[in-house]
C-alpha cells in the first residue's frame, strides 16, 4: 500500500514551493485601498451630534422622559429619576403645550409614592403638546402616549397549546428523520475506506495517489 | 419530493412501462432540469457540521415566510409602529409568527456564526474558495445589519437607542454615513427607510449572494475534510471518497429544517418576542441585542468611535483572512498561528460580551 503524502505546501511533482499567485497581491492591494478609503472618510467625518432630531430640552419631551423612566423601571429608582425629570420640566424654558399645574400635581403624587397617579397626571399634563404634533419625519419618534413594555406572557391560550403541540411534533419528526438519515460511517471509518479504495486503485494502476491536508 | 426520482438515473424500462408518476416527473424535469441538482457531493459533507450553512439558509427561508405574514399587519409609521406590533402580539397567531421571526433571526445569526467557524477550522476558505469566503463575510455583515434594522422596526425604546447609536456612527463616518444622516431624505421618517432596507434591500442582496454562494460551492465542489485523504488536486476531496447526490444533502437539510421549525415554534410560544416602551429621545435605559454587546463594551470604555473601529477591525480581519493566511494546510493542528490568533479574538469577543451582560446601562449619547 502506498503511503499517503502529507501536504506541506510543496509541489509534489516539481519539488518547488507553490508560486505566489496574483490573487494574493490583488488581495493586499484591495485591502490597502479599502483601509485608505475608510481613513479618508474618517478624515472628512463630521463631529457627532447628540441631538436625535427633536429637541430633548422641550418641556413636553422632558415630561415624556419622566414617563419613560416610570414605565421602564417601576421601582423606587424609576420614580426618583422621573421626579428629577419633573423638576427639570418645571424649570425648562420651553413649556409650550405643558399644563404646569397638572405637572406639579404629578410631581406631588410621585413624591407621595403614587406612581400610577403620577403617570396619569404626567400624560395629562402634555395633552395639548402632543395633540399639536405634526406627523413625524426624519428621526422624530412620533410618540404621543407613553406605552409601557409588554408584560411577560401569561397562561397559554388554547391556540397556544395547539401551536405548542404542533411545534413539539415538528421538532420530534425532524430530529427522528435527521437521525434516521444520518451517515452510518464515522469519519474515521470513512477515512479508512478511502485509503483502502486508494490502495486497491494503486495496486491495479500506478496512477498518482491521494494526499492529505 | 421523492429523492428516488431525483437521484436515480433514467430507468431502463421501456417508456410505456413507466409509472405515471415517473412519466410526470420526466415531463417536468425535461423542462426545468431539476435533476441537475443531483450532482455528486462527497460523503463527509452530509455531517451536521457541513450542513450549518444550509441550516442558516433554512432560517432565512423561515424569516422570509414569517416576515411576509408580519408585513401584512405592521405599520412602518412612527406614530403607530409600536402600537401595530402590540396588535400583532395581541393575537395568538400574530404572537406566534412574530416569535418565530424573532427566534429565526437568532438561529440564522448563530447558524451563520457556527458555519463561519466551521469553514475557518477546516480551512475551507483557502484557494480556490477565497471569493466564496468573501461572499459569506458580506452576507454575515448584511445579516448583522438586518438584525439591527429589525430591532429598530419594533420602534420601542431599545429600537430608538439602537437607532440613536447608528445615527451617531453615521455622523462619525462622514460621507459613508450619509444614509443615516437626518438631513438625507429628511421629509421621510427614517423608520420607513429602514423598513424598506429590512424587507427589500437587505434580503434582496442576501438572496443574490446566497445564489452566488451556492453556485460557487457547486463550481468549486465541497471542500475536502482536513482529516480525510484529499484528491490529487489538494483542494478537492479524494476521487475515491464515496459520494451522494446533492438532492440527498437537501433532503437531510429539510429534516434539519423541520426540527428547527419545531424548536423555533416551541420557543415562540413559551418565550414570545419582547417589546419595550414607546420610543423617546434623550434617555438610555436599555441594552442592545446580544450580538451587539461586545462593541458596546468597547463603547463604555473608549466612547462611541470604538464601536466603529471594533466592528471595522472584525470585518476587515474576516475579509482579509484568506489573503493573510497563506498556509496551505487545512488541518487545524498544522495551522498554529491562525488558530492562536482566532482563539485570542474569540476569547476577547466572549469576555467583552459577558462584561456587557453584567454592566448596568449607561448614557452614551
Amino acid at each position: 500500500m502506498r503511503r499517503l503524502q502529507h501536504f506541506s505546501g510543496v509541489n509534489h511533482r516539481t519539488g518547488r514551493p507553490p508560486k505566489r499567485t496574483g490573487l494574493g497581491r490583488l488581495g493586499r492591494l484591495a485591502l490597502t485601498s479599502v483601509v485608505a478609503a475608510v481613513m479618508g472618510v474618517f478624515l472628512v467625518g463630521q463631529p457627532a451630534l447628540a441631538d436625535g432630531g427633536q429637541s430633548a430640552s422641550e418641556g413636553y419631551v422632558i415630561v415624556q422622559q419622566a414617563l419613560s423612566y416610570l414605565v421602564n423601571d417601576p421601582g423606587k429608582s424609576g420614580t426618583t429619576e422621573a421626579l428629577m425629570k419633573v423638576k427639570e420640566a418645571l424649570a425648562a424654558k420651553d413649556q409650550d403645550g405643558v399644563d404646569v399645574s397638572t405637572l406639579e400635581e404629578a410631581g406631588a403624587a410621585l413624591k407621595a409614592g403614587d406612581a400610577a397617579a403620577g403617570r396619569t397626571l404626567l400624560q395629562d399634563s402634555i395633552t395639548e403638546a402632543v395633540t399639536a404634533l405634526k406627523p413625524a419625519i426624519g428621526v422624530q419618534t412620533g410618540t404621543t402616549t407613553m406605552l409601557a413594555p409588554l408584560p411577560p406572557r401569561g397562561a397559554l391560550t388554547p391556540v397556544d397549546w395547539i401551536l405548542l403541540g404542533l411545534s413539539v411534533i415538528f421538532a420530534a419528526i425532524g430530529v427522528a428523520l435527521a437521525s434516521m438519515l444520518r451517515p452510518r460511517e464515522s469519519l474515521r471509518q470513512l477515512g479508512l475506506d478511502i485509503e483502502a479504495a486508494d490502495a486497491r486503485l494503486a495496486h491495479s494502476s500506478p496512477a498518482a495517489p491521494n494526499g492529505r491536508n | 419530493m421523492s429523492t428516488d426520482l431525483l437521484d436515480s438515473p433514467k430507468p431502463s424500462v421501456a417508456p410505456e412501462d413507466r409509472s405515471w408518476i415517473r412519466k410526470a416527473w420526466d415531463v417536468i424535469d425535461e423542462r426545468l432540469g431539476i435533476s441537475a441538482l443531483a450532482y455528486p457531493v462527497p460523503e463527509h459533507a452530509n455531517r451536521i457540521a457541513w450542513t450549518l450553512g444550509g441550516i442558516t439558509a433554512v432560517s432565512f427561508v423561515l424569516l422570509i415566510v414569517t416576515g411576509i405574514v408580519l408585513a401584512q399587519f405592521y405599520a412602518p409609521v412612527p406614530e403607530i409602529a409600536n402600537q401595530s406590533v402590540r396588535l400583532i402580539e395581541g393575537n395568538d397567531w400574530g404572537r406566534f409568527f412574530r416569535g418565530i421571526h424573532f427566534w429565526a433571526s437568532q438561529a440564522m445569526y448563530v447558524g451563520a456564526l457556527l458555519h463561519l467557524v466551521r469553514v475557518f477550522l477546516t480551512g475551507s476558505y483557502k484557494k480556490p474558495r477565497e471569493g466564496n469566503w468573501l461572499i459569506g463575510v458580506a452576507m454575515f455583515g448584511l445579516l448583522t445589519f438586518a438584525i439591527f434594522t429589525g430591532t429598530v422596526l419594533k420602534w420601542d425604546q431599545e429600537a430608538y437607542e439602537a437607532l440613536g447609536h447608528n445615527l451617531e456612527i453615521g455622523n462619525l463616518l462622514g460621507g459613508l454615513g450619509f444614509w443615516f444622516a437626518p438631513t438625507f431624505s429628511g421629509q421621510i421618517p427614517i423608520l420607513l427607510r429602514l423598513y424598506g432596507a429590512h424587507v427589500v434591500i437587505i434580503p434582496g442582496i442576501i438572496l443574490v449572494l446566497v445564489i452566488l454562494h451556492f453556485l460557487l460551492v457547486k463550481r468549486h465542489h465541497m471542500s475536502p475534510h482536513p482529516i480525510l485523504p484529499v484528491g490529487e488536486i489538494h483542494e478537492q476531496a479524494a476521487a475515491s471518497e464515496p459520494t451522494k447526490p446533492f438532492t440527498s444533502h437537501i433532503v437531510r437539510l429539510v429534516t434539519f429544517g423541520i426540527a428547527l421549525t419545531g424548536i423555533l415554534g416551541i420557543l415562540a410560544v413559551l418565550f414570545p418576542a419582547p417589546l419595550g416602551s414607546s420610543p423617546l429621545e434623550g434617555i438610555e435605559v436599555t441594552k442592545p441585542p446580544w450580538m451587539f454587546w461586545w462593541p458596546f463594551t468597547l463603547e463604555n470604555w473608549f466612547g462611541l468611535p470604538a464601536i466603529v473601529w471594533g466592528e471595522l477591525t472584525f470585518f476587515v480581519l474576516l475579509a482579509a483572512l484568506p489573503f493573510i493566511d497563506r498556509n496551505p494546510n487545512r488541518l487545524w493542528r498544522r495551522r498554529p498561528v491562525a488558530m492562536i490568533v482566532a482563539a485570542v479574538i474569540l476569547v476577547v469577543l466572549i469576555v467583552l460580551t459577558i462584561l456587557m451582560a453584567i454592566t448596568p446601562t449607561k448614557v452614551h449619547l
